[in-house]
């Protein structure tokens, strides 16, 4: 028995202090398991608890909002494209729960911060070959240009091959702004918004185009199917993933060519089984008496209608946003 | 009465005959393969015999084994308002139904959750509650249990033992291979090579189950 625990606390004694630090996984190894970490849809899915001043407004109002954000953004000066930025995660700090809200923001502003390096540094960075930058010789000898007043310089940064100029500053902020914006608010308005309600206003929106004979019906019934299988699409990604994770697969000997193929014969099965579903999901609706969008009417079951004063100041505010930014521009 | 069916050149029911008492839970038990699921699709008119003929009461609803495949909807609500949307009724109308099907199968309180959120037997619930909105004279359930666990299986034989019988004499046909279901039924017929071998009670039917050597 004394013997037994001896060698048991030697054992613990030598795994506690080995020195031997574990092998780097693979990058295949290591894309699989932060795939496979991940507890949900990457992308937003409606949350409704708790409920917040957003739920409440009404699902048009909320679309007019995301399209006129765009068309805003696209008019802004670079200081209200980023206060815009700002203003969209601090709205989704107030009305998102903090375990929803903290990653969404972590990873969206990781992908714009990407967007705003790689736009800032390559968008001025390399000369076109076929134009020349030096001084025509027939303009040779003439006085050289006097430095700007007040210290304005085109070049704001110039580092061996890297070369970040104003115009590159400006791409670099409206990209990264415009990404953030378009997806965080989109995201905003899923996770406040019943996804029956959302398809519901889409159709509202574009009944016009309707009339001129596009299938309006059709937009919005895929629309919500869409928002509805999303989820399925991740879970039948996610259970692949979770097979081959479980088979071990040694990386390091299968190299660049063997992982792109495996992961090539993941995604054509993925495409296999999500048709699969698809023709057992169309069976189901047939089943359940679908014959067509034009045909079917689809009731939003939402148990509160939005509120008028909710309405009411989200038009107020979009109004006062759109008067500050097209008046500053 | 005596339906054949046939995919190709495999015969999968070769004269099945089944007779359900209206407004009872009936159990269709049997081995891999032997037809269950197909007599249940002619039931369900969803599969043209080559010989014989299927008689029912109606309206019937369906319900499948994989509830991923027959909600429809993001939301619960909405989703067991979905078969309604063939008809022409009045939202009030629409809201009580949708009101007392969550009801029956206990979703009351989850009636406004995405449906993704939902547990496996929330999820097969919310399929029954979709099926029994329509006011279905006949419930025809393929192997609801399959995937779920002791506390889910119990919840959802529990939701369609609520809708069975009533004064609206609803009457279920329930396709399983899990022998302690039994348990809930009024009746049971036992399927083998294409054709109902023993119809009874389900006393009776374990009884010649426990003959060919089942065990539970």
């Amino acid at each position: 028995m004394n013997s037994t625990r001896a060698r048991l606390l030697c054992f613990a004694v030598t795994v506690g202090t080995s020195p031997a630090r574990p092998a780097k996984e693979p990058l295949e190894a290591r894309l699989l398991m932060s795939f496979l970490n991940l507890t949900s849809v990457p992308y937003s899915s409606y949350v409704p608890a708790p409920r917040t001043a957003l739920h409440d407004v009404h699902a048009v109002i909320k679309q007019v909002w995301l399209l006129l954000l765009l068309l805003l953004l696209a008019r802004a000066s670079l200081g209200a494209r980023f206060a815009l930025a700002a203003a969209t995660a601090a709205l989704s700090a107030v009305a998102l729960p903090p375990g929803l809200w903290r990653p969404q923001l972590r990873r969206l502003g990781g992908l714009a911060a990407l967007l705003f390096v790689f736009t800032a540094i390559g968008a001025d960075g390399v000369p076109p070959v076929l134009q020349p930058r030096s001084v025509p010789p027939g303009i040779e000898g003439l006085p050289g240009v006097s430095p700007a007043a007040g210290g304005y310089r085109y070049v704001i940064l110039h580092l061996w091959l890297i070369t970040v100029t104003r115009r590159s500053i400006a791409l670099a902020v409206s990209a990264a702004s415009l990404t953030f914006v378009a997806l965080q608010s989109a995201s905003l308005c899923l996770t406040t918004t019943p996804p029956e309600e959302l398809a519901g206003a889409l159709r509202t929106l574009l009944a016009p185009a309707g009339l001129l004979g596009s299938p309006v019906a059709d937009i919005g019934l895929t629309l919500l199917l869409s928002l509805r299988f999303m989820a399925l699409v991740f879970d039948e990604a996610r259970n692949l993933a979770l097979g081959l994770a479980a088979r071990g697969v040694a990386w390091s000997q299968l190299g660049p060519g063997g992982s792109l193929q495996i992961a090539m014969r993941l995604i054509a099965r993925l495409f296999a089984n999500l048709m699969l579903r698809s023709e057992s999901i169309a069976v189901a609706m047939t089943a359940r008496g679908f014959a067509g969008p034009a045909a079917h009417v689809v009731h939003p079951m939402g148990d509160r209608p939005s509120s008028p004063l909710a309405n009411a100041a989200a038009l107020a505010l979009l109004a006062g946003v759109a008067a500050c930014i097209w008046s500053f521009s | 009465m005596d339906v054949h069916v046939t995919f190709g050149n495999k015969r999968v029911l070769r004269g099945a005959s089944l007779a359900v008492v209206r407004g009872s839970l009936h159990v269709l038990l049997g081995p891999n393969g032997c037809g269950k699921s197909t007599l249940l699709r002619v039931l369900g008119r969803q599969l043209a015999p080559a010989a014989g003929s299927a008689r029912t009461d109606g309206p019937i609803s369906f319900v499948f084994q994989n509830p991923d495949h027959q909600i429809v909807m993001p939301t619960v609500a909405a989703d067991v308002a979905f078969g309604l949307g063939r008809y022409t009724l009045p939202a009030t109308a629409v809201r009580a139904q949708v009101a007392a099907a969550l009801a029956t199968v206990g979703l009351a309180a989850v009636a406004q959750r995405p449906t993704h959120t939902l547990s496996g037997g929330q999820r097969q619930r919310c399929a029954i509650a979709g099926a029994l909105a329509q006011a279905p004279k006949v419930l025809l359930l393929d192997e609801l249990t399959t995937f779920l666990d002791g506390g889910d299986q119990r919840g959802v034989l529990e939701a369609v033992r609520a809708c069975v019988g009533g004064p609206d004499q609803v009457t279920a046909l329930w396709v399983t291979h899990r022998l302690e279901e039994l348990a809930y039924a009024d009746a049971a017929s036992f399927m083998d090579g294409g054709r109902v071998q023993v119809t009874g009670s389900p006393a009776e039917v374990a009884e010649h189950m426990r003959r060919l050597g089942a065990r539970w």
